[in-house]
């Protein structure tokens, strides 16, 4: 009996089986091969198995540090014996205001970790080689600021710029629409991207330079459809931007690595990330001539989504999270954050993130996964799923095109608009019990089955930074502090690079906030919040 | 001239901008016939109060994912308060651990309400204690 009824996360009609006859492309591609839908390695993880990279990061930044080195003691390993460090900023950092800004007060090192300067990007970095790391930068608009004191950093302390490895996010223009972060005007904002990305092409070849954030879109709400749609459109607007440029679009498509979500629909999920890296490569080639096959694989970074984590008995996310696991790497993503159990609640503990650690480990260890890879190719519905996701995602991507493209769509509210109908309809699902969420709307317990601990930053954070940016000031070589910062400025104003003057500044010990203020003098800002307020 | 709707103002203080929970809240509070004006992410206490007044309305409800929920809403508090507007309901919801609950309900603070919250649950709450205060 067909369910008439039963559909994908994102509405694809569902038949009850596949077979044969449902599959429409030609299965000719091994994994390994262009257009990359069975994965971007013939080998799979026998080649090297998934980093996990989680996002970590809360309160000053030797606490991080040892946070950091957390992780690493119980089992989180970056690609080649390299220790990884996912870094996620507080929200002042990450809007680009230092700590001791009116509006950070209440906000300093509470989801994330504070970063003003130089010297606060040492204490992070304390006791760690710096060319033996995979670092990522979870920033935007910030990226390319923070990007410049790693690099100071890495001159201050000797280590080649060359040697360096990891990801700055650098994406500010789905950034735009998933967290509202003060911004510089859209076309300052792709301008300010793409010369972060030239800069680190030439200077840290082997540092990925911008990540296209599906996974945030995501959790905003959208389909499956919208997640990759939207972003492939905006992958596709920033490298026509760098070909205006004239930028070698070889390198420049090597460095962009993307981030998707999974856990809404296990199957769509890895559905949706074959359809992916196919529309990406033929994209690529199609589009932008890009020859090298090699050029056209899809980095996939996969974090499990935290919004289908519930408060509600949290124990219960432990295996949701192993089974996002498990769909993250039958997708074949390169890299993975790990959510921990707690995440509905805070910061996770040190257990629950070791939980998070060890059950990447039990998937890519007791499941079989690290020695065939893409296991599921050539399923009925698999392909069947794939090809479809593959057709839709592609009418989202025209639907883009038809708004007058990406600027336009982000100008007009329309990515927001679109999400907002789709979230606000799959929350009606769950009120009216047509998506069933464990713990929430079904199988409901009474009394509290909740987690004692809680972890807590700390509260002296704040103070701390404060005075920690009043000693900087007070102590540092003022003409030369202000020397840097007026560079920046006639850096924006004439059109020049700006990275080098960046890391010039940090140098001098310039915060980021002084760096943002003096970029934003000149290109004015952005306020994109007050455009999507009454989108809902 | 004030209809007989409650009037309800969202908001989002500080720099936390995750926003997809009060909008489906501002969503579900309009289908559940109140009026509602949400006034996006990154407010400080004075906007907040300003739009209060001018717009007379009954509750606010702030939203809180990135832990700035107490310091915050003291201030807010406090700054209603100085505005003679002490008898307005405010109420918070978001990832608010629970042992902060008491917290905020000793500072005046209606209700708290977690993450799956059913929509209705809010509206339903919200008429009650209006109900009370008539």
């Amino acid at each position: 009996m067909e369910d008439e009824q039963a559909r994908s996360a994102s509405g694809v009609p569902l038949k009850a089986f596949y077979q044969r006859a449902d599959v429409k492309s030609e299965q000719l591609e091994v994994p390994g091969q262009a257009d990359f839908t069975r994965g971007i390695f013939a080998e799979g993880y026998r080649r090297q198995a998934w980093m996990e990279s989680l996002a970590c990061g809360y309160g000053l930044p030797e606490e991080t540090n040892e946070r950091i080195r957390y992780l690493a003691s119980v089992g989180q390993a970056g690609y080649g014996g390299r220790m990884s460090i996912n870094l996620v900023f507080d929200r002042p950092t990450f809007c680009g205001l230092d700590s001791d800004h009116p509006m950070a007060s209440n906000e300093v090192g509470n989801v994330g970790v504070a970063i003003d300067c130089l010297d606060d990007m040492a204490r992070l970095f304390d006791g760690f080689d710096l060319a033996q790391l995979n670092a990522g930068f979870i920033a935007d608009r910030s990226g390319p600021f923070l990007m410049a004191m790693y690099i100071a950093l890495a001159d201050k302390r000797g280590v080649a710029r060359e040697q360096l490895r990891g990801i700055v996010c650098n994406n500010p223009l789905t950034d735009f629409f998933c967290s509202k972060t003060p911004m510089f005007p859209p076309g300052e904002s792709l301008r300010l991207m793409i010369d972060c990305v030239e800069f680190c092409n030439a200077e840290t070849p082997r540092f990925n330079t911008i990540r296209i954030n599906g996974y945030n879109t995501r959790e905003l709400g959208a389909s499956a459809l919208q997640e990759v749609g939207f972003n492939l459109a905006i992958a596709k607007a920033i490298i026509a931007a760098a070909a205006a440029r004239g930028l070698d679009l070889n390198k420049f498509v090597a460095g962009i690595n993307f981030q998707f979500s999974q856990g809404r629909d296990f199957f769509e999920d890895i559905c949706k990330i074959r359809a992916a890296r196919r529309m990406w490569s033929r994209m690529l080639e199609e589009k932008f001539a890009i020859a090298d096959e090699a050029a056209r694989r899809m980095k996939i970074h996969m974090q499990t989504a935290g919004s289908t984590l519930t408060a509600q008995e949290p124990l219960n996310n432990i295996a949701r999270i192993g089974l996002q696991v498990l769909s993250g790497a039958l997708a074949g993503s390169q890299s993975m954050h790990i959510a921990s159990y707690d995440e509905a609640l805070g910061i996770p503990t040190e257990e629950a993130v070791r939980t998070a650690i060890k059950t990447s480990k039990i998937v890519m260890h007791e499941t079989g996964i690290d020695k065939v890879a893409d296991p599921l190719g050539g399923s009925y519905y698999v392909e069947a799923l794939t090809d479809e996701l593959e057709s839709r995602i592609n009418t989202v991507v025209a639907e883009v095109e038809a708004e007058g493209g990406v600027i336009a769509a982000l100008e007009s509210g329309y990515f927001e608009q679109q999400i907002a109908n789709t979230a606000y309809l799959a929350q009606s699902e769950v009120e009216r019990g047509e998506r069933i969420v464990v713990g929430v709307n079904a199988y409901r317990e009474d009394g509290d089955l909740g987690i004692n601990e809680i972890f807590r930053p700390n509260p002296k954070a704040a103070t701390t930074a404060v005075e920690r940016i009043k000693g900087l000031k007070a102590s540092r070589d003022a003409a030369a502090a202000t020397a840097a910062i007026d560079a920046i400025k006639a850096a924006a104003a004439g059109g020049g690079a700006m990275m080098p003057r960046y890391v010039e500044a940090a140098k001098a010990n310039v915060t980021l906030g002084e760096m943002i203020d003096a970029v934003e003098a000149v290109t004015g800002n952005f306020n994109y919040a007050a455009i999507t307020a009454n989108i809902s | 001239m004030k209809d007989s709707s409650i009037r309800v103002l969202l908001a989002k203080p500080g720099l936390d901008s995750h926003e997809s929970g009060i909008k489906m809240i501002a969503a579900g509070l309009r289908d559940a016939g109140m009026e509602v004006i949400y006034l996006g992410v990154f407010q400080s206490s004075e906007s907040i109060v300003s739009t209060a007044l001018e717009e007379d309305v009954d509750v606010i409800g702030l939203s809180y994912l990135s832990g700035g929920h107490q310091g915050l809403t003291a201030e807010l508090m406090e700054a209603l308060k100085d505005a003679g507007l002490a008898h307005v309901n405010v109420i918070c919801g978001g990832i608010i651990p629970d042992d902060d609950h008491a917290g905020l309900k000793a500072i005046g603070v209606k209700g708290v309400y977690g993450p799956g919250t059913p929509m209705a649950e809010v509206a339903e709450e919200i008429e009650s204690f209006m109900r009370g205060a008539k």
